[in-house]
């Protein structure tokens, strides 16, 4: 520690150190020859799509930075992002069509030509849908890496069983919550006015380590600016080391919390009455809902000292709207997931901080017209991390197409396609076979829940076609594999942000040619509809077309929108309640009511509860602890494991056991064990992390390790499987929320059983 | 002539690695290595925990013991007081690497002579600023010219307490930790 | 946490080095003996230990840059001198040093004859490098300054050239051919080494807390070897020498044989164990 105005420290001049050492200053780096260029993109590494500069020189890419210009990286970029490189470059790549000649599994495959791989997939699919009934046999589930493309195309062929996981599995209970409360989504980048926050409540919210850019940024930017920060997590995460308080909650709690918060603010009334007044409904019947929670009930559920509760509830309505407690996004825990997370929406709303400084602006979304394609059978399922597929229309399927094999409308009420669901129908048969599947950029074995179930399913399936770009397992298990092009080496679709200051459109293309014989989504997802016989809704020749006429709308070209990458729409920036307001505008809150909607009465009219309630979750049993996940800040989920330069900073995950947890067992930090849940299901080994970090009723580990299979090298048997070990999910009744915290979990020594 | 230096703070970094990796690209290191590292340091017992990140890296000392202990004179300072490498003279006896008391030094697996962190010289020579200090999402690397009272180094050192670990060997380097309020060394 | 890795160091120096520490003892130690013993008339000796030197200085400068990653630079030792550099200081002592062997050889073989004049300037020269052969592998480990807490003494300087000159003594005494080896400079050379290594094991007690923590790591994983070493490289030795002097013996005899044995043990192992523990981890 020094102080610095004594700078005497510093004055040492270099020359007395030097000595006889010879300066060769004149010494300088080789400059990189050849041609140098740089292109605009914007990132794929995660669903944040940061806007990028991609410096090429010779045709190779050298550099990935961040694009100052774009609003969501603003010239930053994350360790992923940057390592965009590795991705193009991993020699474990797909690198030709490939049709297998054994049989599901087995992992033997012969090349082939495109035309071969994509004439032999259309024939089967057309196969599937001839002897099954229609395209409603066949289930399409693509993830952002492969564009949207191919939801379009199940969409036009008329299968309602498409999606991707982005609901299910991560946000679709928060944007259910989101829509039913303010009638907006909460979308792909969180509208939190972080910048005018003081008081911030995170809720298992791990801003860090899911390492999401502008988050980052706006995060430590707010406490920067002096926002107390309280977290409410089982596990000290990074956030939690930035915060004014931590409270280690009791696991799957957070509801009971969230009710006592409101119980002290309601009944101090510290609400902010008139915001209430005007632009809610069903504050009275809160208000008589609550009453019950005291911070003393509370206390002994969530472990958690009434005193704390009390005081973070005075501190956060002290702050009024400047207070927030902004969503996470993977809420899928408890299979309650939509009442929690109204639960924290209807606690924002008693401070008044939707549409004001400090709480949640209104994230308009910029404006460029759609491609008009000739009415499809279907709507597209979207299926992006932006929340698409998450309506709460009830959308009615034409009379000539079965409805979804999930059960939508009988298990869950809203929401898109919950592929758990799916792949129980699939192994089962029930209530109508499927029999094909097109799995674009979702990785099978590493995100659904009940790993033995999807490949049971997987053996039932008459066709398997898989997109993607690395061999992982369950790729290795398709019919027919296509490699597809890494975003570096494609045009994608315009994507459009909807931002607090400045909405705009992103541009994608391809930086340098595509490598080996692998082909971009569009065209293949084109290729495919043309052999499904669906031409007309592929109108377009190719994608510079496609992005010229949605550009025309704007008076650009692909031309010109490649100068910056990048078109800007402040004009339709209107954050605030006061923007509306000032021009005599409506608030839009899009609930039937027109208001934030605190009592659902569509919850109630669905027989559901139209406020939300506590409900007891399931206890681990004796010697089990409750298995928790969450991200590392240099893997994005399963796809980055193989990526030369993340593998080496991060290779493996650890299983966080609490130190008093661990002495009782017997675990030394460091050593190597296997995890085995409540049904029996065995991880691969794991190594122990021993730490104070955590509550002695959970473990920890990092989702997204574990693969198991030889052809990726640099992931091969590295780190445990949290899915691995998810062989059970909990429902949710109103998004089909697939609940994975309802996993326990038991450390197994390789010589034996520790208790 | 300038001093430059480089800092973190501690209170804005969130161990995200950003800066490990825009250093590997822009410097073309091999995969194995890396010129700047993070690690975590946790402290206390549940639940009053802390948890930090700390950074390695060059922190080209004005009292280098690397330069000191280099017989061909491949390690010198500069006059912008950077610890530079003239990787021509360099003959791999690995002195500076053991001599390094923040390990920040090491052998290039391919090329056999001694690697360490920059300052990114070759950006500084274009007016940039080190690739780490650019790409940190949250602005916790900071860095100038000390002798400048205007830079963002003076700026930042301004209203924040300095920790310089190891500061009892006296190399007096030129990288610090800051922090508003500072917690025990661990 | 996951995020965290350094770069795996290991071992920076490897086994070529401790070879090279080794070897450059027993040239320094073999050198000064040749040195004194041409001043003090003992030709026989002399010759002995030149024979012995100069193939060993060979061999040494063969592991030194055996142990370079980027052995084909090693000219540029010779294109600069660093004066607070070990290793310079090192290159320097030892060419002298095989410079003036070469000469003393030369004259030995009759190839051509040298002036008395100019052999007895070569063999001062032979002692003042020697001096410094036999310390620079010290200094080498001291001038890591508290990187390496175990080798932050300049105590090791004298200490490794105590040894050396023991080792030397020894090995003349272990493969005597000529003349004798004076029993007082080897009893000398352990005795003087012994004082040295209880000095320095004395500074590494009172030090602060991270050579404390280097000391605990070298106790626990080199705990035995470094005992042994301690004991019978120095102590025994340094015993034997002082039971060797009070028995005023003309020739060591089995005492000499033993204490030659045990020192050259105690000086390879010393050198070995401390590079090694020296980069452990702790």
């Amino acid at each position: 520690m020094i102080d610095f105005t004594r700078r005497e420290f510093f004055k040492l001049s270099t020359a007395t150190v030097g000595a006889l050492s010879i300066d060769c200053s004149t010494f300088g780096r080789k400059k990189a020859k050849g041609e140098t260029g740089t292109k605009y993109s914007f990132c794929d590494m995660c669903y944040w799509h940061c806007g990028i500069k991609v410096k090429v020189v010779n045709g190779r890419v050298v550099k990935i930075t961040g694009d100052e210009n774009d609003p969501l990286s603003r010239g930053k970029l994350c360790a992923r992002g940057q390592a965009g490189i590795q991705q193009l470059y991993n020699p474990d790549r797909l690198k030709k069509p490939l049709i297998s000649t054994g049989k599901r599994g087995e992992g033997k495959y012969r090349e082939a030509s495109w035309k071969e791989a994509l004439d032999y997939s259309a024939e089967k699919l057309l196969k599937v849908s001839e002897k099954w009934g229609g395209p409603e046999a066949t289930a399409w589930l693509c993830h952002c890496s492969c564009g949207g493309l191919f939801g379009h195309l199940a969409a036009a062929w008329g299968s309602p069983n498409s999606g991707g996981p982005a609901h299910a599995l991560c946000i679709g209970g928060r944007e259910i919550a989101s829509k039913l409360t303010f009638g907006r989504p909460v979308g792909e980048h969180m509208p939190v006015d972080w910048e005018n926050a003081r008081f911030i409540v995170l809720i298992g919210n791990h801003i860090g380590e899911n390492s999401h850019n502008t988050l980052m940024q706006d995060f430590i930017g707010a406490l920067d600016n002096g926002a107390k920060l309280a977290v409410v997590d089982p596990r000290f995460s990074t956030a939690a080391s930035k915060a004014d308080w931590w409270l280690p909650i009791k696991p799957g709690t957070d509801t009971a919390l969230l009710l006592a918060w409101m119980n002290v603010i309601i009944s101090e009334e510290r609400y902010d009455k008139e915001y209430l007044d005007k632009y809610a409904i069903g504050f009275e019947e809160l208000k008589n809902h609550v009453s019950e929670y005291t911070p003393e009930w509370a206390a002994k559920i969530t472990e958690i000292e009434a005193g704390t509760i009390v005081q973070i509830a005075r501190e956060m309505a002290k702050y009024g709207h400047h207070a927030v407690i902004p969503p996470n996004r993977h809420v899928s825990w408890y299979g309650n997931d939509t009442q929690r997370m109204r639960a924290l929406f209807i606690l924002n709303a008693l401070l008044g901080n939707y549409g004001r400084e400090g709480g949640f602006y209104f994230a308009a979304k910029p404006w460029v017209m759609e491609y008009e394609y000739p009415p499809s059978k279907l709507a597209s399922a979207g299926g992006g991390c932006g929340g698409g597929g998450g309506g709460l229309g009830s959308e009615v399927l034409p009379d000539n197409v079965r409805p979804r094999v999930d059960g939508k409308g009988e298990k869950f009420l809203y929401g898109g396609l919950v592929e758990p669901e799916l792949f129980k129908a699939m192994a089962t048969g029930k209530p109508y076979p499927v029999k094909g599947l097109v799995a674009a950029g979702t990785n099978l074995f590493h995100s659904m829940p009940n790993v033995p179930r999807v490949k049971k399913a997987l053996k039932n399936l008459d066709f398997y076609l898989c997109v993607d770009i690395l061999p992982q397992e369950h790729v290795m298990w398709a019919d027919v594999i296509l490699p597809d092009t890494t975003y570096l080496e494609r045009y994608g679709d315009l994507h459009a942000v909807p931002h607090k200051t400045t909405p705009f459109i992103s541009f994608r293309e391809p930086v340098i040619k595509p490598l080996y014989d692998t082909k971009p989504g569009w065209w293949i997802a084109r290729e495919l509809g043309k052999r499904l016989g669906l031409d007309e809704y592929f109108p377009w020749e190719n994608y510079e077309e496609y992005l010229n006429t949605r550009l025309d709308s704007l008076g650009l070209s692909v031309e010109e929108i490649r100068k910056k990458g990048i078109v800007k729409q402040p004009q339709m920036s209107k954050p605030y309640i006061k923007d509306y307001e000032s021009k005599g505008e409506v608030v839009p809150f899009k609930t039937p009511s027109g208001k934030i909607e605190i009592y659902s009465k569509r919850l109630k009219e669905a027989g559901l509860d139209p406020l939300p309630k506590y409900e007891k979750v399931e206890e681990p049993p004796d010697g089990y602890f409750r298995l928790l996940y969450g991200r590392s800040p240099v893997h994005s989920f399963s796809r980055t494991q193989s990526n030369r330069w993340l593998s080496k900073i991060m290779r493996e995950n650890e299983v966080w056991v609490n130190a008093k947890v661990a002495k009782k067992l017997g675990l030394r930090h460091g050593e190597y064990v296997a995890l085995e849940n409540q049904d029996g299901a065995k991880s691969n080994k794991i190594k122990v992390k021993v730490t104070e970090r955590i509550r002695s009723d959970c473990v920890y580990m990092v989702h997204g390790f574990g693969h198991n299979t030889p052809k990726l090298k640099r992931q091969h048997r590295k780190g445990a499987s949290d899915i691995a070990l998810q062989t059970r999910y909990k429902l949710d009744p109103i998004s089909g929320s697939c609940g994975l915290h309802v996993n326990f979990v038991k450390f197994v020594k390789s010589g034996g059983r520790v208790s | 002539m300038s001093k430059y230096a480089m800092a973190v703070d501690l209170e804005k970094c969130v161990g995200c690695g950003a800066c490990m990796v825009a250093c590997k690209a822009e410097n073309g290191v091999p995969p194995e290595v890396f010129r700047l590292t993070v690690y975590e340091i946790e402290q206390g017992t549940f639940p009053d925990v802390k948890v930090e990140f700390r950074h390695d890296q060059c922190r080209h000392c004005e009292i280098a013991p690397c330069v000191l202990v280099c017989p061909t004179g491949a390690s010198f300072i500069d006059k912008n007081g950077l610890v530079r490498l003239n990787a021509t003279r360099c003959i791999g006896c690995k002195a500076c690497v053991v001599a390094c008391p923040y390990d920040a030094r090491f052998t290039n697996p391919e090329k056999g002579y001694a690697e360490k962190c920059s300052f990114c010289d070759h950006r500084l020579a274009e007016d940039k600023q080190p690739v780490c200090v650019q790409t940190c999402p949250t602005g916790a690397r900071v860095f100038g010219d000390l002798d400048d009272p205007k830079s963002d180094i003076r700026v930042a050192l301004k209203d924040k307490k300095i920790h310089i670990p190891k500061k009892e060997i006296g190399t007096r380097p030129k990288f610090f930790y800051l922090k508003k309020k500072l917690t025990e060394e661990a | 946490m996951e995020i965290g890795i350094a770069n795996e160091l290991g071992h920076v120096w490897e086994w070529p080095l401790g070879l090279h520490f080794v070897l450059s003892a027993l040239v320094a130690g073999l050198s000064i003996i040749a040195g004194i013993a041409h001043l003090t008339d003992r030709k026989g000796l002399a010759k002995a230990a030149v024979f012995f030197a100069f193939p060993i200085l060979i061999v040494d400068l063969l592991s030194l840059i055996l142990d370079l990653s980027k052995m084909w630079s090693v000219y540029w030792l010779y294109l600069n001198f660093n004066i607070t550099s070990a290793i310079s200081w090192g290159t320097l002592s030892l060419t002298l040093s095989a410079v003036c062997l070469f000469g003393f050889i030369i004259d030995y073989f009759k190839i051509f004859p040298i002036p008395k004049r100019i052999l007895n300037l070569l063999a001062w020269l032979l002692i003042g490098s020697s001096v410094v052969v036999g310390t620079y592998t010290g200094a080498m480990f001291a001038s890591c300054l508290q990187a390496v807490p175990l080798w932050c003494s300049m105590l090791l300087a004298p200490l490794f050239f105590a040894s050396a000159v023991a080792m030397g003594a020894a090995l003349l005494e272990l493969f005597k051919f000529g003349e004798n080896i004076s029993g007082w400079s080897l009893s000398l050379g352990a005795f003087t080494a012994c004082l040295m290594l209880i000095l320095y094991i004395t500074e590494l007690y009172s030090s602060p807390k991270a050579t404390q923590d280097a000391l605990e790591y070298l106790l626990s994983h080199y705990g035995a070897i470094w005992w042994a070493t301690v004991s019978l490289g120095f102590i025994i030795p340094a015993i034997l020498a002082v039971i060797w002097i009070v028995l005023r013996q003309k020739s060591p005899g089995i005492i000499g044989k033993s204490i030659a044995l045990l020192s050259l043990f105690g000086g390879i192992s010393l050198r070995f164990v401390l590079l090694f523990a020296g980069q452990g981890h702790f």
